[in-house]
């Protein structure tokens, strides 16, 4: 450097300039994404893929979006329960016994900020309404098994010819049925849960249970009618709360005739034909089609729910044909109805999250079938074994699922901290592929920057995902990356970021037991758990016991406050013998 | 993109980082992926701004030609033909042009000026928390830089703000490394020159 380089260089040094503003580059994104040229959009591989997979089965004729079919089926949370006849119960159910016309809200699942089912009701028929699918009415004729969805936007029509739905002559009938059959059982107990403030107002509470149904009914203390109920049913909560008895209502809202000017589409479902088969073709589609190889993080019913205008909207940019975005939007359907009328013993366990199609040694779902000894376990690549119940994968963590629905806050520090798990899946080619699951808990006010470090810097960041988004991120040398994460979805609760990285196994300390780890985690992290799966094809076997094909080698929590280091741990591993 | 352009890349890939097949993945996709074209933008906007600043001296400004490199960028993208390390390249190679093209009208550029004194005074008033004497400097360096030829200032920016090496900065402005030298030792001492001048007219800075 010459003399005259070396004093430009001096004078520049610490002028302070504008940094980029996050509002103009969302705004930009926005104008830029909106003028993309259209003709480049064209339909990519993954659309040919799935086209094969769909065109595997003859197309139904179906122009409506299925999704919304799909959401709409969800929702009606009493379908399959028996009923009996005797009704009677206490002082706040009197209400719902007496009415002739109710509305309500319906969430499924825990998150009361997620999308709301509005129901209005009147005898055999729900009109119904949903939160994140607004031009979207149905109308649900229970008596029939018949719903009508219309869409006003594509001005569509579709009959839905429900198969395997008991007649149901009245609605307000089937909520009273539910609380008669508490009544029948033996074992049935009602504990009073006194007075809460909810929302606003203070509501006295009732808790009803038998070893099959469990209700919680709030009520206003000076009426005594019900504006909350609270019911599980399998693995599934739904709430349904702003209830109103006796609401007058027009019946022309009820009305089952198509009206003018709209396309008319039948299809029939069957609610409980749904197989094992067609879950797992579910969950093909999901990884392949809609994500990015990767198994989607829940199955659950309510994650579905929230996410459905989301993958309609992904469904229409693949370029599919109608007759093809139906015969998905059904295929999904049957996926999903799999877990809504599961009819398996027990519960069922998905550990997909994170898991790419194809990781043959990864147990991403089992249950056990009715009157079955063994388990079925759905793996990685999708084939299904039976499995005896001593030989089953680890469930996740106690801890985990309580920490679950926590959300994300800003506070004064400067650091991001949160939670940590860590696949490690060493491949055939010497190189381990590595999902890292954060789970952000806190971090400072505002910031949408986080810096990471890998555990070893010969490491390379393949990808980062938030609730199923990219996450622009950038190399710092070293192993060190800046996130810019949307804090709007943080604020929202999607707290789980999948950063996807890549080692070579060269890199791990040898030892006479295999390898040596460093256990560092991503960000400041209260616990960190580390999974070590391999590939059938990696040549290696886990020394102590060859027949796993998973082990979990390190959990631990950070005494004190959150920290990065978690010291090492020994793989043990082998040449496959 | 088409087939060839793929087969290309690929052969192109045995010497690059796992992190840039990802990225010329990102670039292949984005062409007709907007996810990929959103994700791709976000990867280089800071850098686009960042270089827009330094030349500009205003955000505003700078905000008015970055999104006319990303526009320019997302219509040519199906024209670039090369690796992602090269990608950041050829965004700067857009804005350094439309740069250009900005300081070219010369009502823009007596408006730029304006806008430098204007805002350094504004700073310097109500700011009472800033370094004066960096804000000076900086008022000085900017009258100092945009009297320069666009070239000059080009690799001024590039070298000392964007910490370029000569082959990168060659790459970017399509010149051979030995010219862009030539243009650096040039335009340093040019710069040097001007500054110093200010600083004797106006008092001490260094």
């Amino acid at each position: 450097m010459n003399d005259n380089e070396k004093y430009i260089e001096e004078f520049v040094k610490d002028i302070p300039f504008d940094a980029p503003d996050d509002k103009h580059r969302d705004t930009l994104k926005k104008q830029l994404l909106s003028a993309f040229p259209k003709h480049r959009l064209q339909p990519t591989s993954r659309t040919f893929r799935l086209r094969k997979i769909i065109m595997n089965k003859p197309i139904i004729e179906l122009s409506a979006a299925a999704v919304v079919i799909v959401a709409v089926l969800l929702g009606v949370y009493f379908v399959g329960n028996p009923f009996g006849s005797n009704v009677t119960f206490a002082q706040v159910v009197q209400p719902i016994l007496d009415a002739k016309t109710a509305v309500l809200d319906i969430i499924v699942g825990q998150d009361e900020n997620g999308p709301v089912i509005h129901d209005m009701v009147m005898g055999s028929r729900i009109r119904r309404t949903m939160s994140n699918a607004q031009d979207v009415v149905s109308i649900i004729d229970l008596e029939t098994g018949r719903i009508l969805v219309l869409t006003a936007s594509s001005r569509d029509a579709v009959y839905i010819d429900l198969k395997s739905l008991p007649s149901i002559p009245n609605y307000l009938d089937s909520l009273k049925n539910v609380i008669a059959r508490l009544q029948e059982s033996p074992d049935f107990s009602v504990e009073e849960l006194g007075e809460q403030d909810m929302a606003g107002r203070k509501l006295i509470g009732f808790h009803a249970a038998s070893p099959k149904l469990d209700v919680t009914i709030w009520a206003d203390p000076r009426t005594a009618l019900p504006v909350r109920i609270e019911q599980m049913e399998g693995q599934l909560k739904v709430i349904c709360r702003n209830v109103h008895f006796d609401v007058p209502m027009d019946q022309s809202l009820f009305s089952m005739e198509v009206p003018e000017g709209y396309k008319l589409q039948q299809t029939a479902l069957d609610l409980m034909g749904a197989t094992e088969q067609d879950f797992i073709e579910g969950l093909r589609i999901r990884a392949q089609a809609l994500g990015d190889g990767t198994f989607p993080d829940s199955v659950a019913v309510e994650d579905y729910l929230k996410e459905a205008p989301a993958i309609g909207q992904k469904i229409g940019e693949l370029g599919l044909s109608e007759k093809e975005q139906s015969e998905l939007g059904m295929k999904l359907a049957k996926h999903l109805l799999f877990i809504r009328f599961f009819k398996g013993e027990g519960k069922w366990h998905y550990q997909g999250r994170g898991v790419k199609l194809g990781y043959a040694n990864m147990p991403i779902f089992w249950y056990r079938p009715k009157d079955s000894q063994t388990y079925r376990v759905i793996y990685g690549d999708l084939r299904v074994e039976d499995v005896v119940p001593e030989n089953l994968p680890e469930p996740a963590l106690p801890e985990e699922k309580t920490d679950k629905g926590v959300g994300y806050q800003q506070w004064s520090k400067s650091e991001f901290v949160g939670t940590q798990e860590d696949l490690w899946y060493i491949t055939a080619s010497g190189q381990i592929e590595i999902l890292s699951d954060v789970t952000l808990r806190k971090g400072p006010q505002g910031a949408a920057t986080v810096a990471i470090a890998l555990p070893y810097s010969s490491g390379t960041v393949q990808s980062v995902t938030l609730a199923n988004g990219p996450v622009p991120f950038a190399q710092k040398g070293g192993g060190q990356y800046q996130l810019q994460l949307p804090l709007e979805k943080l604020l929202a609760g999607h707290t789980n970021i999948h950063c996807k990285w890549t080692l070579s196994l060269d890199q791990l300390e040898k030892a006479d037991y295999g390898y040596q780890v460093t256990l560092r985690s991503l960000i400041p992290v209260s616990s960190y758990k580390l999974t070590v799966a391999l590939s059938p094809d990696c040549g290696l076997e886990f020394s102590k016991d060859p027949s796993r094909k998973q082990w979990v080698p390190f959990t631990g929590n950070s005494l004190g406050s959150p920290g990065t280091r978690f010291g090492s741990c020994g793989i043990e591993v082998r040449k496959r013998k | 993109m088409k087939a060839e352009m793929c087969k290309k890349w690929i052969q192109r890939q045995t010497n690059l980082t796992l992190s840039e097949i990802e990225q010329t993945n990102l670039i292949q996709r984005a062409c007709s992926d907007t996810d990929a074209f959103a994700q791709l933008y976000l990867l280089h906007y800071n850098n686009v701004f960042n270089y827009c600043v330094h030349r500009l001296f205003d955000h505003h400004h700078a905000e008015d030609v970055t999104s006319t490199v990303f526009l320019k960028a997302m219509h040519g993208l199906d024209s670039f033909d090369g690796r992602a390390a090269n990608f950041r390249n050829w965004l700067l190679c857009i804005a350094t042009n439309a740069v250009n093209d900005y300081l070219r009208d010369a009502k823009r550029r007596a408006d730029v000026m304006q806008r430098v004194v204007k805002n350094t005074r504004a700073e310097s008033v109500f700011d009472i928390s800033s370094d004066d004497v960096l804000l000076e400097k900086k008022a000085h360096l900017k009258q100092a830089l945009l009297s320069l030829k666009p070239k000059y200032q080009a690799v001024i920016v590039f070298h000392f703000f964007e910490k370029m090496k000569l082959t990168e900065i060659a790459a970017c402005l399509d010149k051979s490394p030995s010219t862009i030298r030539t243009w650096l030792s040039r335009a340093t001492a040019k710069l040097r020159k001007k500054l110093s001048a200010d600083v004797n007219n106006g008092g001490s800075i260094l």
